[in-house]
Order: structure tokens, then C-alpha cells, then sequence
């Protein structure tokens, strides 16, 4: 019965995905900007399209960028959407916007999926995308998209934190070479007076060793299990505005 | 003040005590006798000046007695040059011709030490042992290593009082065994506490202490232990060619460093009797019943060197070849070696903080 449901499911989510390629098939297209109903305008498609040529020119990263509104799509169909099209291309950027759910997915291929992380995806739908999308601004959002994409891009991208690490590896590196040299420096040898002791040890009148008490205690062994993490680079990420 | 000049017989050159073959050797002709010999020829010389010219003497004498006085000032008698001379200087060199002389004064009735260790190294034994020890030092200024500043090492006989103590020695403790176990989730302790008592005696030997207040005891203690087998009756002779210095540290004011090691040793000794995983030292008292003292010279290539208005020191133990020092630190040249370090730091820190963040 389980197996049964689960091959219903796949066959479902297919065919959700190959309606959805129809319906995108049926949009106005131009190269980079597709729009579908008219989510955004023709004049607001001009520039996005003028914008993601130039970006895809300068960065060598092939920009996309699809427009539905559609309320009754769910979040797993777009983002199966992006990633059928960010697939097409060795070195694809490609973003999605459904006006209707509000919702943004953004999928990489090739060097922009190895090179940006999950935690940069994100930062790129909530901090660039959504941010634009949340004042209706589509041009804004393109812009921004493609600026996200080439600062996480960028080989200096390198945030506070990971600097921080480093200055904080310099200071302790630092510290330990300095001071553990002038410690070397520091005259600190001892004389060895038992080397005068005739005999080499004392004469004993009384070496008396007597038990006084003794005392047991005891402590839980607290067991503890490590929970295993989860996910992996996907290549891609979504959020909400 | 008189002096000892030791002169060689054949061409009149100072004579130096040689430590290889313990001889007295010119450095001019070469020439080297055994020092029974020499003090012999000394002797009859002495005498000869005393019958010939013994009235001259007197009054040369009497003159130079009244000029120098109270006053550390000696005549060189081979050049003539009037020196002054340190307040504790025994033995040293005429800074004009570099002769070789000995105050006797320094060294008769109770600052006359009873015996004495000689040099059994060279100079060129002691730059060596120098050039090895601080060619390692990777951040030690360069002009300390140079040869210019190891020929500055001299040979000195510094005074030392050895000390024999028999020592009375009493530890109240409180022992502690512990013993650990797991058994189900539980893990167990179990300690035992025993009350430990010693009481010993022994005796030490010839604890060194210098008594120099111009050497540094910490560096004099470094150079132990000297074979006090090589100790030999003092004689004037072993002095010739090296600097000397008589003791203004008296027995009473180096017992406290005597003292300390006693106690700390005896102690250290006692503890190692007790076997138990933690010992507490409820009460102790360390007594030292009786000292017997003896006033001796022991051999040191020592030198001083001045680095950013700061004395520091290299010391060899002039029998053994054992070597010490407190070095200089150039803080310049460590500072940017650990910067340089602390960049290698940092740059693995930024490839380590991107792979894993």
C-alpha cells in the first residue's frame, strides 16, 4: 500500500513539473527575462532583460530570471521550475518569482553552485531579492540578484567572522612564538644539591606510614549521543516576502 | 703592597699557569716548569735579593709601604707602572705589559683560601664552549657571538665557601591513596588517608656557595658541581696568569643560601620516601645541627657583556668545560619573526574559517 502511494506521488510530481514546463512554454519570452500573464510589465521586462545581459557579460554566469503569478503553485513546484532551467547551462544563475505565493527561489549551476554556499543563497533571496520584491520594485530585485550573486561570487568575499578567526589564529600564533623564545632566554637553571648528600639519601630514626581512615564516594556516568546533522549543498534556496 | 711576580728563569717572562699539564709556562721562550721547581728558584732568589741588597730593600720597601698604604695601589715590577687595584683583586695583569702579577696580601692569613681547584681548560677551550653555546641561539644580538667579544673571556679564580652540614630532619604528613573504578553507570572513588612520619638524619659535603658579592650566585650555582677531587693545596703559583678575587661575602652571610638548599633537599629527599597519590605537609622542621667550613678558589672563564644598558653574562666552569650564561635577547628580531609567524596564523585562519563556515 506504502509502495503503491509512493509511486502515485512520484508519478503526480512529475506530471506537476511537465504542466508547469507547458505553462512557461505558453510565456512572452525574451532571452533572459521570462514573464508569464503579464506578472510583470513589458517595460519592466526590457530593463531586467538589458540587466541580466550585461551582468551574464561581466560575471561569464548565464542570469535568467522567470516571472509568474500563480497563487494556487506551491513552493516545490517553482523551485523544481528554476532548477529544470538553471540546469540547461554549464554556469547558470537563475531566479523565480511568484507574485501570487510571494514567494522567490533562486537555483546556480556549474561554478556559481560550487562557489556560493546555502547560508549565501539565502542571504541573496532574503537580504538582495525579497527585500526589492517586498517594495514591488522587479527592476530593483533583478539588480540586486545579480549583485548578490557577484559579491558571494567574489574571491575576497570573506565575512567578519571568518576575519575575525583569522586575526583572533594571528594573536595566538603570535603570543606563543614571542613568549615561549624569551622564555627559552630566561636563565632558570637549578644546582642539584643532593649530589652533596654522602650516601646519596638520609639515615631514617622513624618512617611510620598508619592508616587513619578511608572513604568511598561515587558519581553517574551521564551517557550523552551525538545527533547526526543533515543537508548538503543543493545548489539552491527560496524564501518568503 | 707586595706582589708575586713569578719570572721564567731563562728569559725572565711572566710565567702562567698552563691548565693542560698544571706547569708554569712562558709565553715568550716557551719554556715550562714543574711549580715545586719554580717555587724553589723563587725561594732562592728571594733569599739572594734579602742578603745582597737587604738594606736597599727595606727601605724600598719601607717607602712603598708608606706610599701605598692603606691604598690599593701595587708597583708593577716589570715595568714600574703604578696600578690601583680593586678591593677584592688577588690576582691580575699589569695593563701595560700585561705581566702577570699576585698581591700576596690578598691571599695570606685569613683570606688565604686552603685549597683550591686549577684551571684545567684553556681560553681557546672556553671561546669554543662560548661560540657553540650561543651559535645556537638564533636570537641572541650578533655582536655577543662575535670572536671579538669572546676574546674578551677571562680566566678567574673566584672565591667559594664549601659547606658541611649534618642535617637533622623531621616531616609530619598526611598521605592520601585514591583508588577509581567504574561499575555499572557508576564510577567509584575510594581514598585513604594515612598519617606519615619521618624523622632522618644525614650528612651534605661541600655545598659550594661563592662568596664574591660581584658574581652572580645564580650563575656560580649553574656552573655545579666541581670535582672536588682535583681540589689541590693552595699555592700562589696556580694564580699566575689568571685574575683572582678574595671573598667579601663572609660564611655568615652565604649560610641563608646554604641553609635553603639544605632544607629544600632534605625535604625533597623525605618526600620521595612518601609513596601516595597526594602527600600534605602537615609540619616540618629541618635543623642543621653543625657546619664545618672551608674557604677555596674554583676556576671560571667568565665574561660580561653590556647590551641596552643591561649586564649580561657568559660563565664556564674552568675544570669541567660545563657552560651557563644569561644571554641578551634582540626583542627587535623576535618580534618580527613572531609577526611573520602570527601571519602564517592568520592566513590559515582565513582558509580554514571559509572551508568550514
Amino acid at each position: 500500500m506504502i509502495k503503491l502511494f509512493k509511486k502515485l506521488s512520484a508519478v503526480i510530481c512529475a506530471g506537476a513539473i511537465a504542466c508547469s514546463m507547458l505553462a512557461f512554454n505558453t510565456f512572452a519570452e525574451t532571452k533572459r527575462c521570462l514573464v508569464n500573464d503579464n506578472a510583470i510589465s513589458s517595460s519592466d521586462a526590457s530593463e531586467i532583460e538589458d540587466i541580466l545581459n550585461k551582468a551574464s557579460d561581466k560575471q561569464g554566469i548565464e542570469f535568467m530570471a522567470l516571472y509568474i503569478n500563480d497563487s494556487s503553485m506551491s513552493d516545490s513546484q517553482v523551485s523544481a521550475i528554476a532548477r529544470s532551467y538553471v540546469n540547461k547551462f554549464t554556469d547558470g544563475a537563475v531566479m523565480i518569482n511568484n507574485a501570487g505565493t510571494r514567494y522567490t527561489y533562486v537555483a546556480f549551476s556549474g561554478k556559481a553552485k560550487s562557489k556560493i554556499t546555502d547560508k549565501e543563497t539565502s542571504k541573496i533571496v532574503d537580504n538582495y531579492v525579497n527585500k526589492k520584491f517586498k517594495n514591488s520594485d522587479n527592476v530593483g530585485a533583478a539588480e540586486a540578484f545579480t549583485k548578490g550573486v557577484k559579491r558571494y561570487m567574489s574571491l575576497l568575499n570573506i565575512s567578519p567572522l571568518v576575519i575575525a578567526i583569522g586575526v583572533g589564529c594571528f594573536l595566538v600564533f603570535f603570543l606563543i612564538t614571542y613568549f615561549s623564545v624569551r622564555a627559552k632566554y630566561k636563565f632558570h637553571e637549578k644546582p642539584n644539591t643532593g649530589a652533596y648528600l654522602e650516601g646519596g639519601d638520609l639515615n631514617y630514626e622513624v618512617m611510620e606510614d598508619v592508616f587513619v581512615s578511608e572513604h568511598t564516594s561515587r558519581t553517574s556516568i551521564s551517557s550523552s549521543s551525538s545527533g547526526g546533522g543533515g543537508g548538503g549543498h543543493s545548489g539552491g534556496g527560496g524564501g518568503h516576502y | 703592597m707586595p706582589v708575586l711576580e713569578y719570572k721564567c728563569p731563562n728569559c725572565g717572562g711572566g710565567l702562567e699557569l698552563n691548565p693542560v699539564n698544571q706547569k708554569m709556562k712562558c709565553p715568550f721562550c716557551l719554556s715550562e716548569f714543574e711549580q715545586a721547581e719554580i717555587e724553589k728558584i723563587f725561594a732562592e732568589q728571594e733569599q739572594a735579593k734579602f742578603n745582597t741588597d737587604g738594606a736597599e730593600e727595606e727601605e724600598k720597601a719601607r717607602k712603598d709601604a708608606e706610599f701605598s698604604g692603606s691604598t690599593n695601589i701595587y708597583r708593577c715590577q716589570s715595568c714600574g707602572a703604578e696600578i690601583m687595584a680593586d678591593d677584592t683583586t688577588a690576582a691580575t695583569f699589569c695593563l701595560y705589559c700585561h705581566n702577570p702579577v699576585v698581591l700576596s696580601a690578598r691571599c695570606s692569613g685569613e683570606l688565604r683560601p686552603s685549597r683550591l681547584v686549577p684551571f684545567m681548560t684553556t681560553k681557546e677551550q672556553a671561546i669554543s664552549n662560548y661560540q657553540a653555546w650561543c651559535g645556537k641561539k638564533w636570537f641572541v644580538p650578533k655582536d655577543f657571538k662575535a670572536i671579538t667579544t669572546a676574546e674578551k673571556i677571562s680566566g678567574v679564580y673566584i672565591p667559594f665557601w664549601l659547606a658541611d652540614c649534618s642535617v637533622d630532619g623531621m616531616v609530619h604528613a598526611e598521605g592520601k591513596k585514591i583508588r577509581t573504578w567504574t561499575s555499572g553507570n557508576y564510577r567509584y572513588t575510594e581514598t585513604r588517608i594515612y598519617d606519615v612520619a619521618r624523622k632522618a638524619k644525614g650528612m651534605f659535603r661541600g655545598i659550594p656557595a661563592d662568596g664574591s658579592s660581584k658574581a652572580e650566585d645564580g650563575l656560580m650555582d649553574a656552573l655545579e658541581p666541581f670535582d672536588y677531587s682535583q681540589l689541590k693545596e693552595f699555592s700562589m703559583n696556580y694564580l699566575s696568569g689568571f685574575l683572582a678575587e678574595k671573598y667579601d661575602v663572609d660564611r655568615k652571610d652565604v649560610f641563608p643560601r646554604i641553609k635553603a638548599r639544605v632544607d629544600e633537599n632534605t625535604e625533597a629527599v623525605i618526600r620521595n620516601t612518601m609513596h601516595y597519590d597526594s602527600v600534605r605537609v602537615l609540619e616540618k622542621n629541618i635543623v642543621i645541627e653543625k657546619t664545618d667550613w672551608e674557604y677555596v678558589m674554583m676556576p671560571v672563564w667568565f665574561m660580561t657583556y653590556k647590551y641596552l644598558d643591561q649586564n649580561y653574562y657568559f660563565a664556564m666552569n674552568g675544570e669541567t668545560g660545563k657552560v651557563t650564561g644569561i644571554l641578551p635577547l634582540a626583542k627587535g628580531k623576535l618580534f618580527w619573526v613572531s609577526f611573520l609567524v602570527g601571519m602564517i596564523g592568520f592566513i590559515l585562519g582565513i582558509i580554514g574559517g571559509g572551508l568550514f563556515l
